[in-house]
């Protein structure tokens, strides 16, 4: 599933001189947050409090401008695919100890109706655990998700409908995967989002029509399986 | 640092591991290397810390490869994540989840 533009042992050696720097982010990779793991989630949250510091945008412009990083090294709890326990059992631990979530989200989940959240979830790749909201809606709202960017956490996109990327994917698709998306994420946040990130993190350079697409619909970042590539 | 059989015995039992959390539910450490496509910043220099990182990596690259075949980019994957795993923290991250922290 991870496709890269150049070969495993090229990029294994362009990771390395990246990490001798000691220039790296920390990601804590969340999807679905149930409340039945609550408690291992508090135990991780609770151990990284003290060590680490939280990454807002503007720390992260700064680092990636060439600034210098945080005394303590940084830490990025990022809560991937819009589901709703995001909001409810991990973002509460998240403010406990003081660290700012990043909400990675496929617009379009959060404005499929309820009815169909769960055949949409099962059709897209956006896998969850148990199913603690019978009969209710699994996505996030447009609500929680204002709401938790007003409290600081940040927002990026994540496709629009949870989509890979290859190197023959069509234009159309990526026209709706990258630049519609934005434009519902924004629409629905009612802010600007500067962030992307496909599903399955292909990174700059699998597809240049899609790295074309970014950098027109006004992307600077863009979150990969291994790098956080900054475009512009 | 020595990568020794045992040493890569270890590691790759604590590949096998770790691929079989069920990411849907568990928080995964990760390293992600910062990079400017811009090319308007300088390049940092080494620090210690990060050269140690840097050096076991491609140590275990290295050694994977030679005993397994090829690099695989879902291998360059696994390694991060348990790289990761062992040193976020003063004890290994998926010890706090499995309470044997």
């Amino acid at each position: 599933m991870i496709q890269l533009p150049r070969s495993p042992i090229e990029t294994a050696a362009e990771l390395a001189q990246g990490l001798r720097t000691g220039r790296v982010f920390r990601l804590l990779n969340f999807h679905a947050t149930p409340s039945t793991k609550r408690e291992d989630y508090r135990r991780e949250i609770a151990a990284c409090a003290g060590r680490f510091s939280s990454l807002s945008s503007e720390v992260l412009h700064r680092v990636m401008m060439g600034g210098a990083m945080p005394a303590k090294p940084m830490l990025l709890p990022i809560l991937f695919e819009g589901f709703r326990d995001n909001y409810d059992v991990i973002l509460p631990i998240l403010e406990e100890y003081g660290f700012k979530g990043w909400f990675f989200v496929p617009s379009h989940f959060l404005n499929v109706p309820v009815r169909h959240q769960r055949i949409f979830a099962a059709r897209h790749s956006l896998e969850y655990g148990p199913d603690e909201y019978a009969g209710e809606r699994i996505a996030l709202n447009w609500t929680e998700l204002r709401d938790a960017h007003a409290r600081g956490h940040l927002v990026a996109c994540h496709s629009r409908n949870h989509t890979a990327l290859h190197p023959d994917t069509p234009d159309e698709v990526l026209h709706d995967e990258i630049v519609v998306a934005k434009e519902e994420l924004e629409q629905g946040l009612g802010a600007a989002v500067d962030t992307f990130c496909y599903l399955y993190g292909a990174e700059y350079g699998l597809n240049p029509r899609a790295d074309a697409l970014l950098l027109r619909a006004g992307f600077r970042y863009l979150f990969s399986n291994f790098r956080l590539q900054k475009l512009r | 640092m020595q990568i020794d059989d045992a040493y890569l015995d270890a590691f790759e039992d604590d590949m096998v591991r770790l691929s079989r959390r069920v990411y849907a539910v568990t928080g995964v450490p990760m390293y992600l290397v910062p990079e400017d496509l811009t090319g308007t910043n300088p390049t940092p220099p080494p620090d210690p810390e990060g050269d140690a990182l840097a050096h076991e990596f491609q140590a275990v690259c290295a050694a994977l490869s030679r005993r397994n075949g090829p690099l695989a980019s879902i291998d360059i994957s696994r390694i991060l994540e348990v790289l990761a795993d062992r040193h976020f923290l003063d004890v290994p991250f998926s010890s706090l989840a499995d309470g044997t922290a």
